[in-house]
């Protein structure tokens, strides 16, 4: 019988935090190894210039607020002195707004935990024109495109605004070392990808532009919008010819994933995966996020619970 | 469908729908990522021998058709034997084209 939490004490807090790997293919959940590692989100910055209307995180058009980095030295010290950091992901807002924050924040990972720290990027598209920009790209792990339509039109549609179309993803996939660095990331909707058939339609166009994995995802019912359009990977992952199916992961109820390979009509390889968040997420603590507010949370939205709330605790 | 048995049905679903060399870049993609994620090394070992078969296999097949191409085993034909001829007349090593 595996022990579901444990405690953990970060800026002097005492959290109880997960305490167990996911279920892989059906296999019993195992104590997490000592020590405890967690994911740490980066909020860059509130602004995005995007307007969807699934979107949960609490951004927009409105004020441009930015990640403190002298907050942020004191985050990374903390969790290194607790060799607590899985891995870092970064997100917004839209992370690329302020490129040199966005350098500087990747620099100090780098020089705080080393370059082998597991960065991953969020972005709505609308970075990749500034990729190269990016001094250390070669050691940042994945960069998340949001992408949620293979038809440029009605992709940027559900954005309100002109994202960087195919020929954009192409050419910025052909431009890095290895194209493994980009992921879509496509959210699941009745009025765009919601079918088995637009799933396959979708995974055809990745593979053509070069793209090597995406994700999809199950909408968060956030408002009315995401809720009547919601569509869970479950329903549209069925058998097929042209995919095998891997693993899956489940956490409990609070989320699940799978994972698998899709052999396109011309020969290529796309890995794919969905996940799924259950409606009532846990009560004890898988990670943390540090927001332009300065106040590390364990979670996303201004529900999660306080950690630190940096602006006091450094003058 | 167990997970090689899976895996035996979607190798031959690439091997039904590629075309030439693609398909052994398929199979190399595939066995990569299977690799990368963590299978085991008999999967590995498995899909090394599928391409290597399938590879040889291909290029047996790709020889012989080449030479069916090229014509290597049919006799020349009358216009094509004065071709030769005309041109093996103009040059100081006429066996060099014949």
């Amino acid at each position: 019988m595996i022990e579901k939490t444990t405690a953990f004490t970060i800026f002097g807090k005492e959290l109880c935090v997960k305490n167990y790997k996911c279920s892989h293919n059906g296999c019993p959940y195992m104590q997490k190894d000592r020590p405890l590692k967690m994911q740490l989100s980066l909020k860059l910055t509130s602004y995005c210039g995007a307007s969807c209307r699934f979107c949960s995180a609490a951004c927009g058009k409105g004020i441009k607020e930015f990640l403190n980095l002298k907050y942020l030295e004191t985050v990374l010290n903390e969790m290194k002195r607790l060799n607590a950091v899985r891995g870092i992901s970064i997100t917004g807002g839209e992370p690329f707004t302020d490129i040199g924050l966005l350098n500087e924040t990747i620099e100090m990972i780098f020089d705080i935990l080393g370059v082998w720290t597991e960065i991953s990027i969020n972005t709505n598209g609308i970075g990749l024109k500034d990729i190269h920009k990016i001094k250390r790209l070669k050691y940042v792990d994945t960069v998340h495109i949001s992408r949620h339509h293979y038809d440029d039109k009605r992709n940027s549609s559900y954005f309100g605004i002109d994202v960087p179309g195919s020929e954009a993803i192409k050419e910025a996939v052909e431009s890095v070392y290895d194209p493994r660095i980009f992921v879509l990331n496509c959210l699941l909707l009745a009025d765009g990808i919601g079918s088995s058939k637009e799933m396959k339609n979708y995974l055809e166009w990745a593979g053509d532009i070069g793209i090597k994995k995406a994700g999809f995802i199950t909408a968060m019912p956030v408002n009315d919008y995401a809720a009547k359009n919601r569509v869970s990977y479950k329903d549209i992952f069925v058998v097929d010819e042209a995919i095998l199916y891997t693993d899956r992961f489940e956490d409990f109820e609070y989320c699940n994933c799978r994972d698998g390979i899709y052999a396109s009509s011309s020969g290529r390889m796309v890995e794919f995966y969905g996940r799924e968040t259950g409606y009532g997420g846990p009560d004890f603590v898988r990670g943390f996020v540090l927001g332009p507010d300065g106040v590390l949370r364990t979670g996303y939205g201004e529900k999660a619970g306080i950690v630190a709330d940096l602006k006091r605790e450094i003058v | 469908m167990n997970e090689k048995e899976e895996l035996i049905r979607f190798v031959e679903h690439i091997v039904k729908n590629g075309s030439g060399y693609n398909t052994e870049k398929s199979l190399k993609e595939l066995r990569d990522i299977m690799v990368r994620n963590g299978a085991s090394a008999e999967i590995a070992q498995w899909l090394d021998g599928m391409i290597d078969e399938w590879a040889r296999a291909f290029r047996r097949r790709d020889s012989r058709s080449d030479k069916r191409r090229q014509g290597k085993n049919r006799p020349y034909e009358p216009d094509e034997m004065l071709a030769i001829k005309t041109v093996a007349g103009n040059v100081e090593n006429p066996s060099d084209f014949l």
